[in-house]
């Protein structure tokens, strides 16, 4: 009985892996019966869909098919099918159109052909919005075709048409069978090779971030006398509130530095530092001290002047007004120009001005303002186009990146050098001018 | 035991055959090889399983449906990284998941520009890192990863194959693979499978680690990348 059972165990052992074999048997052969119909057509092979966009509902969008066909035959005709699943794509499958993929304007709807390359015969596909037979053109469609009868290799290839609309569902897979045909017509009976690809349109991932303003403007007096010789890393090594172009004296034009006669040796600066994208411009504006009348200028501060421009005689040095002009010794007159932009402190990029002449850097000096050479292309270090001096109070720009190509600054220096002469008649005293200098950065 | 022993897994093998991953329930038997014939199969569904041989190549089912099948998620809506100033660094981190079956392995691209930001007639969009860099705060930059990462931060996660590495085998492609090295270049490839085998199954859950810099002249202003990514699945 103790062997009976053992070799009936043993039956049943058998009986038991035959039937785990059997069923292994069955479920490896299953898929072969699933697809029967995709088996009678060459498989194409190596093939995948690039998008040039994954965007839900994207238009313009590129679908480029890489591939490897699996027959030799000449191919006319080529069907590309979208769907929702990759069964429905095959032969005979039930195709349902991915969402978005239907109706005019959608899908292929618009498709042009785009591209090939590793095809044999020189003639190019074109969509073929007509179709016939196996393929009639819809949003989720595409029938091209050309009349080339070169036998194919089974090598890899390309195919890519544009103007495609993405389906519309977000994060959502879709499908394309692609089918070659010996004919340009697409008969059943020329249809060749097969292949489904697979891509998706996924929603889209917006990646936020924020720059912040930086506006560092700063002024402040300096002994440089020139663009390049660093005045200061930054606005924190700026200083000074005051600079002093000492006597004036009818035989000439005092400019700053003036270093004799009382004068401090010192021109103002006006440092920027700003990301602004639109650009910064610099202004200033003449402080109306007290007394009366041209009250902006280089005056005795409390002092009765007459109120009649071009007075020689008052406690008012005349102002030379907002058009600039050169001075000449000995007629009364006060103003300020920017000699150049001194870049001696920019870390961020390299600019030069005035040598060669022009202006490299990003602050630009507005009309009037521009010390020597032209606007544009001969900025040169300098005062030789003279002065100008608006005292009515109000703000006048003086500088400006906003014409520049890049237009943040990165501590930029305008040198300013204020000039006065006075006339004989020019009463004795001290005289002072205030300014307020703006710095209006546009984001 | 094969079909009873009613576990998750199991593994297999002798010189000629190899079985391993073994599932039962809804079922299946992932991977089953030989030098001339290997199979993925499952049991408790209809058509399942993969098998092949160098002539023969043929996959179905529960495990591995038998059909192409491709699923690319974008897991995360919107990365706010906040604001950054020349001293300093902001990152940020998205997750997306890819999963395909029967396929020759698959790559993902990013077709988006950088961060940019228009303010009036102005443009301008942050510098990408065009080769390998670590992050360096002061300098424009903007970059990303599919690593974890320690510097300027410990954010981000190397890729995740689900439920292990049996199943799926996406990796951070080259260029975007190195912890601390971040790179962005359009159209680059940021994602993808081991060349050579069907490496392509399952599901493998990656997170995208963004760092952003800017300089003293980058222009201020909110900047917004709306990624566009892309899979392509070789089958």
């Amino acid at each position: 009985m103790k062997k009976n059972r053992s070799l009936f165990k043993g039956k049943i052992y058998r009986l038991y892996f035959m039937a785990i074999a059997a069923f292994l048997a069955l479920v490896a052969l299953a898929p072969i019966w699933l697809t029967p119909s995709a088996s009678a057509l060459g498989q194409i092979t190596t093939r995948s869909l690039t998008l040039s966009s994954g965007v839900p509902s994207a238009t313009n969008v590129t679908y480029t098919f890489s591939f490897t066909v699996a027959s030799t035959s000449q191919v006319q005709g080529m069907k590309f099918i979208a769907c929702t699943t990759a069964v429905g794509t095959y032969p005979g499958g039930t195709c349902t159109a991915p969402t978005g993929m239907t109706g005019a304007g959608n899908g292929f709807s618009n498709a042009a052909f785009s591209s090939q390359s590793g095809w044999q015969g020189a003639t190019n596909f074109a969509v073929d919005s007509t179709g016939a037979n196996d393929c009639t053109p819809a949003a989720n469609v595409l029938c091209a075709n050309r009349t080339d009868t070169t036998s194919q290799t089974v090598t890899s290839r390309t195919i890519a048409f544009n103007t495609i609309k993405n389906p519309s569902s977000t994060n959502t897979a879709f499908y394309v069978g692609m089918y070659t045909y010996t004919t340009v017509n697409y008969t059943v009976g020329s249809r060749v090779d097969f292949g489904a690809t697979a891509s998706a349109v996924v929603q889209t991932l917006t990646t936020n971030a924020a720059v912040a303003e930086v506006l560092n403007f700063c002024v402040g007096a300096t002994t440089v006398d020139d663009t390049t010789t660093n005045p200061g890393n930054d606005c924190t090594a700026i200083s000074g509130t005051s600079i002093n172009i000492g006597t004036l004296d009818t035989s000439a034009v005092n400019i700053s530095p003036v270093a004799t006669n009382g004068g401090d040796n010192q021109n103002g600066l006006a440092m920027v530092r700003s990301n602004a994208g639109n650009g910064v411009v610099v202004a200033y504006d003449a402080i109306q001290q007290s007394g009366t009348n041209h009250r902006g200028t280089l005056r005795i501060s409390g002092a009765t002047c007459n109120p009649v421009s071009n007075n020689f005689t008052d406690d008012c040095i005349n102002a030379a007004g907002t058009t600039q002009t050169p001075f000449t010794a000995g007629t009364e007159m006060f103003g300020m120009t920017i000699a150049g932009i001194n870049s001696g402190s920019t870390t961020s990029y390299t600019c030069t001005y005035g040598t060669p002449p022009g202006n490299t850097c990003n602050l630009k000096p507005l009309s009037n303002y521009l010390g020597a050479g032209a606007s544009g292309s001969t900025e040169a270090y300098g005062t030789s186009n003279g002065f100008a001096w608006d005292e009515s109070g109000s703000a006048v720009n003086i500088a400006s990146s906003a014409s520049s190509t890049v237009k943040q600054v990165d501590d930029e220096s305008l040198i300013l050098k204020f000039a006065a002469t006075p006339s004989i008649t020019t009463p004795f005293g001290p005289y002072a001018a205030q300014t307020d200098f703006i710095a209006v950065p546009t984001y | 035991m094969l079909l009873l022993g009613g576990v998750a897994a199991a593994q297999y093998s002798s010189p000629d055959y190899k079985a391993t991953q073994v599932l039962f329930g809804s079922g299946g038997d992932n991977n089953q090889s030989s030098p001339n014939y290997s199979a993925n199969v499952s049991a408790g569904a209809l058509g399942v399983g993969g098998y092949s041989s160098t002539n023969y190549q043929a996959y179905s089912g529960f495990l591995t449906p038998g059909d192409p099948f491709l699923e690319l998620g974008i897991d995360t809506v919107a990365v706010n990284m906040g604001a950054v100033d020349p001293g300093s660094t902001v990152t940020g981190s998205a997750a997306f998941h890819v999963r395909a079956y029967v396929n020759s392995g698959y790559s993902v691209q990013t077709l988006s520009q950088p961060p940019s930001y228009t303010s009036g007639s102005h443009t301008h969009t942050l510098a990408a890192i065009a080769s390998q860099a670590a992050s360096a705060a002061g300098t424009e930059q903007f970059g990303i990863n599919l690593v974890h990462n320690t510097s300027p931060a410990t954010f981000g996660s190397d890729p995740s194959p689900q439920p292990n590495g049996t199943y799926a085998a996406g990796v951070a492609a080259a260029g975007y693979n190195t912890t601390n090295q971040f790179k962005y270049v359009v159209g680059d490839t940021i994602a993808d499978t081991p060349a050579g085998s069907n490496s392509g199954w399952g599901l493998t859950d990656y997170t995208i680690s963004y760092i952003a810099n800017a300089s003293i002249i980058t222009p201020a202003g909110s900047y917004q990348m709306v990624q566009d990514l892309v899979a392509i699945a070789t089958y």
